[in-house]
């Protein structure tokens, strides 16, 4: 037995003796033959990693990327590895990757799928330290990531997850910690904007446009208008469609509008819902400073004469001319008096705007227009990628 | 910190190019030009050939920085005399308020302060501005400007480019943040914000959502990371919203992480103010801020809005 051991251990220090010269071990020490180990590992990590995305990438080319391909993604994974489902972190990792492709980011039953991949009873620790000291720690990091992901793009976990989970890892593991931690924090902000927008957003740009116009407006009596220019015109300038926003409030102040003053059509900005930004445009009129002026608090003892000038109840109250109240839509800057949202966000759409506008406002026909548009943010905003800058090298 | 501390006291530094020393004339210019402060000190180039940060220059040989040092003798004695001037006349008067002032009152409902107004150059350009390109680690641009309404302009670009380091998963982020607040001759002394309970922006956005953080003025290094967040959600368009986040619902993050053992904020050791926009949509970003002000509002009562029991003691930290 004696004999054994040793021939073992010689046969041990001839292995690393071989490696230390070949340069693939640093010493003799067990660590740096560890060492070796996780370098061969690695390599097998990488391998597998490259195989699962390359199935990915063949049901992308294949199929339509949706969550019923992601699904068969993960059943043909299971299926293949029925007894001991080899290589499942790397698999989960590159589905990690692949989730925006096929459009599941978002969808809760997609990371339960995934979360299942793990092999379910077998890392569950049985003592405090196992527990203390990360028990199965690169299996959990996945886990971990996995949730991460699903916390970036606001997914709460529900009891399944949770179920899943501690089938898995156990209840008391630092991965289960992270879940019991989602749960208590996202739903304290899952309402706290005071502006909410559906979870799902519309496809549809014209409902996508109403959603942003809805949430920009302040007002209660305010009315979005669709106008199609097809439907509308015989020979429209352009093939788009137009909504609008006004209140009765801003009719009436365009009615007073003197003919005068012109009205600034001002835009090219932006507004976002989520990730989905639009293009809007305003039409708004230069402010009245009068009607921003504060009143200094020692203007009441600049002349001592006012001081004496008061009027007791003996006297006649002369009446004072009443001040109109300002509306919402007047602000120091400027009185915003409608907001529209284009297909093609160009010029043509808005002259169509305006014109579609003097049906319901006679006025606007008299008063001169101005137009001032943005053109760095009309449209089109190049943000380069990796794979541009790679090319534009190769070819300067 | 250090750095900021160190601002005006090492004016005669300007013998031996380091880094300090770079940022600190950096900051003078860029005062002068009318440009906000970069956390990086170097001046962001919109020029494309020279990508990312221009390079610091090559240190100047000795007898230069010696030549120059006795050139600018004089005239830096004479800066500094008008400095040290002012910064006394300023102790003064904070010593005669400390002393002699009226002691601190009881808030009463609506009581308000502004702590920050953006309507002149200087207020804008206080503030210092970082992104991923500030730190050499991404595409992501941010800018602090005044606006012609007399407002300050938060805007930038936020690049949805995860850099491939092996490490980051997530896009980027764009901050700017307020000065730390100094007493005379820049000693470093936090905001106070007793007795007040509110935080009140009047701000104009682009429909994104920022994150507002409070710094903590903290002793020990193992605070130094520690801040206090919430979320600031626009409406978009262009109407002005006004903001009221009361006191009580910000919670405890380290280096952005949210702690699990949450702590009241200390009304009495905020070190700065800043606003994050890290919302991962590629694209630009506009914040358009009037005016950041406290407000003591007697109906809220709440002291704090996060639970304070331990989930569970068995487990480290949590």
């Amino acid at each position: 037995m004696e004999k054994l051991r040793k021939l073992c251990t010689y046969m041990l220090q001839r292995r690393s003796h071989i490696l230390y010269k070949n340069k693939l071990l640093t010493g003799y020490h067990t660590s740096s033959v560890r060492l070796w180990r996780d370098k061969v590992a690695i390599k097998i990590e990488e391998k597998l990693a490259v195989q699962h995305q390359g199935v990915f990438n063949e049901i992308l080319a294949k199929k339509k990327a949706d969550k019923a391909a992601f699904q068969t993604a993960i059943a043909y994974y299971i299926a293949k590895e029925k007894l001991y489902r080899r290589g499942h972190v790397e698999f989960i990792e590159a589905a990690l990757h692949q989730m925006k492709e096929f459009g599941v980011e978002r969808d809760l039953s997609a990371y339960k799928a995934l979360l299942r991949v793990f092999p379910e009873g077998k890392m569950i620790p049985k003592s405090v330290w196992q527990v203390e000291m990360f028990h199965y720690p690169k299996q959990q990091s996945c886990a971990i990531e996995l949730m991460d992901q699903m916390e970036y793009h606001d997914v709460c976990p529900d009891r399944e997850f949770g179920c899943i989970l501690e089938s898995i890892f156990g209840a008391e593991v630092h991965a289960f910690r992270k879940f019991r931690r989602m749960l208590y924090w996202l739903p304290k902000f899952k309402n706290a904007t005071p502006y909410p927008i559906p979870y799902t957003l519309p496809i549809d740009p014209i409902e996508l446009a109403m959603l942003a116009l809805k949430r920009m407006v302040i007002d209660n009596q305010n009315k979005l208008t669709v106008w199609k220019t097809l439907e509308a015109e015989e020979e429209p300038l352009e093939d788009t469609f137009i909504v609008s926003a006004m209140s009765p409030e801003q009719k009436e102040l365009i009615e007073e509008h003197p003919e005068t003053k012109p009205l600034i059509v001002e835009g090219g900005y932006k507004t976002w819902l989520r990730n989905i930004s639009q293009i809007y445009f305003v039409l708004r009129a230069d402010p009245n400073p009068e009607n921003f002026t504060k009143p200094s608090d020692d203007s009441r003892y600049e002349d001592e004469e006012d001081l004496f000038e008061f009027t007791t109840i003996f006297e006649e109250e002369k009446p004072k001319s009443v001040s109109k109240a300002l509306s919402i839509h007047e602000q120091p800057d400027g009185t915003v008096l409608g907001m529209c949202i284009t297909g093609t966000s160009s010029k043509n759409s808005l002259v169509t705007w305006i014109r579609y506008m003097q049906q319901t406002n006679p006025k606007l026909e008299k008063i001169p227009i101005v137009f001032q548009m943005r053109t760095p943010e009309s449209g089109l905003q190049v943000i380069e990628t990796d794979q541009e800058k790679n090319a534009s090298k190769f070819i300067s | 910190m250090a750095l900021i501390a160190t601002r005006r006291l090492c004016r005669f530094c300007l013998l031996g190019q380091n880094n300090k020393t770079k940022w600190l004339l950096n900051e003078q210019t860029n005062i002068n030009l009318g440009l906000c402060q970069r956390a990086s000190g170097y001046p962001l180039t919109k020029d494309k050939q020279n990508e990312g940060l221009q390079p610091p220059k090559k240190r100047k040989p000795i007898t230069k920085t010696v030549r120059d040092g006795v050139r600018n003798f004089r005239k830096e004695v004479k800066d500094n005399a008008v400095y040290f001037g002012q910064e006394v006349k300023r102790l003064v008067r904070e010593e005669r308020e400390r002393v002699f002032g009226d002691p601190p009152q009881q808030a009463v409902h609506g009581d308000y302060e502004y702590l920050f107004k953006f309507d002149h150059q200087r207020a804008v350009n206080s503030w210092v501005l970082s992104s991923d390109k500030e730190v050499c680690q991404g595409r992501s641009e941010s800018y602090f400007n005044l606006s012609k309404n007399k407002t300050g302009i938060f805007s930038g670009i936020l690049s949805g480019e995860i850099v491939k380091d092996g490490l980051r998963k997530k896009p980027s982020y764009c901050s700017v943040r307020s000065p730390f607040r100094t007493l005379a001759f820049d000693r470093i002394e936090a905001y106070q914000f007793e007795p007040f309970n509110c935080l009140v922006l009047r701000v104009r956005g682009d429909g994104r959502h920022y994150l507002l953080r409070l710094g903590v003025d903290a002793h020990f290094d193992v605070y130094w990371s520690d801040e206090y967040h919430y979320h600031l959600y626009t409406r978009g368009g262009p109407y002005w919203q006004i903001v009221k986040i009361p006191l009580s619902k910000f919670y405890l993050s380290n280096k952005g992480r949210i702690q699990d053992k949450q702590v009241k904020l200390d009304k009495t050791a905020v070190g700065y103010i800043g606003i994050n926009q890290s919302d991962g949509n590629a694209g630009t970003f506009h914040l358009e801020i009037d005016y950041i002000a406290l407000l003591y509002d007697e109906n809220h009562k709440e002291e704090f809005e996060y639970e304070l029991y331990e989930a569970n003691p068995d487990h480290v930290g949590t």
